[in-house]
């Protein structure tokens, strides 16, 4: 009963971790391209991980 | 309403007519039903028999063709078939390329591992969304994206997030894990490394939706059984889960490696085939538009189809025969 509760637990960590891993995985490819569309080149290549949308 | 039924009545007269000339021109001389089925199953055979003619078998014997004679792109438009006799000059042109192993190489390390990388994905993927939560629906909509939007568009995403000057590499120096900048894109072993994380994330959706289905119809009675032995949450997925899942995921292994192993557009657009990710499928491009060689890029082809053709027969007698017999 122990083992079962322990694996629960652990499961449901592990679902939603990679629940968030697998939306990151996803969209970020996404909402790069979203605000590498509303940014000049220039901005992109000086300061890459400024990653908020700006128009 | 009497003016209806006389409409009616007319148009399937009318109808009527030709369908019995038809049906004369179809059975005539052929008194028996057999006979008569036997005619009419050539009919239906016909249009899809030429429909896989002039598809598949005419492009596999022009192939075929093109790799037995010294064929250059110039020559295409003027040559007459039955004037050039046949050589076997494209095999030696292909085979004593100095680049033909380590793109073979390339090739299955690339299918291998972007098969099976793509296919844990889906898998993982299919087994998150497959309880219920709020928003499920949304989520398994949207696990759906990389799979449907347009190869250029993510490529391109893809090479500008790994480059050196990319996100990537900025937030991995920031966080102190690099201490310089890596090309991520020309750099061994790192372009295969990208180019098969790429293979994951593009097509797992392919992998996750099929996974999901089969997930979806397994009979909830085998996780009550499993429960009432006193089974614990990962035996369930062990005992049940996978097992159910099996047929679905060969299925799954054998499309993906075939339709990875011909992949061209993907290493194409991601690394351009630099730092060991030449795969087979750019040598063909080489021959036909490097080099103009059409007879040796035929031949590269049908090389590229015997070896897929035996590692599909090795696959079949090997894990198909295995699952018959258990």
């Amino acid at each position: 009963m122990n083992r079962e509760r322990s694996e629960r637990a652990i499961l449901r960590v592990l679902h939603g971790v990679g629940l968030l891993f697998f939306i990151f995985l996803v969209a970020f490819p996404f909402y790069w391209m979203l605000v590498a569309s509303l940014k000049p080149l220039i901005v992109l290549a000086m300061n890459p991980l400024d990653l908020w949308l700006s128009v | 309403m009497s003016n209806r039924k006389t409409t009616g009545n007319t148009r399937e007269l009318t109808e009527e007519v030709p369908r019995l000339r038809l049906h004369r021109f179809l059975f005539r001389g052929a008194p028996t039903l057999a006979q008569r089925e036997q005619r009419l199953a050539y009919l239906l055979l016909g249009p899809p028999s030429l429909i896989v003619l002039a598809l598949i078998i005419f492009p596999m014997l022009w192939n075929f063709w093109l790799a037995f004679h010294r064929v250059r792109l110039l020559d295409l438009r003027r040559f007459a078939w039955w004037q050039l006799e046949a050589t076997l000059n494209n095999f030696i042109t292909v085979f004593m390329h100095h680049d033909l192993w380590p793109a073979l190489r390339a090739t299955l390390l690339y299918t291998t591992c972007g098969t099976l990388l793509a296919l844990l994905m889906g898998l993982g993927a299919a087994m998150m969304v497959h309880s219920h939560f709020r928003g499920r629906g949304l989520i398994r909509s949207a696990f759906l994206i990389p799979y449907i939007a347009p190869i250029v568009a993510v490529a391109f995403a893809w090479r500008f997030i790994l480059d050196p000057r990319g996100v990537l590499v900025a937030g991995l120096l920031g966080a102190g894990i690099l201490e310089q900048p890596i090309n991520l894109l020309s750099q061994r072993p790192w372009a295969m490394i990208s180019l098969i994380a790429f293979e994951g994330w593009r097509y797992f959706p392919f992998d996750f939706l099929f996974i999901l289905a089969r997930l979806q119809a397994i009979p909830p009675v085998f996780y009550e059984a499993a429960a009432v032995d006193g089974a614990t949450p990962l035996q369930k997925f062990f005992y049940v889960t996978l097992p159910q899942l099996k047929l679905v995921l060969a299925t799954l292994l054998l499309l993906r490696f075939m339709w990875t192993f011909n992949k061209f557009d993907d290493v194409f657009l991601v690394t351009r085939g630099t730092a060991g990710t030449r795969v087979l499928t750019m040598k063909v491009y080489d021959f036909l538009i490097g080099e103009f060689n059409v007879g040796a890029g035929a031949a590269m082809a049908l090389v590229l189809f015997t070896v897929l053709g035996l590692l599909l027969y090795v696959y079949f007698r090997v894990v198909m025969g295995r699952a018959e017999k258990e």
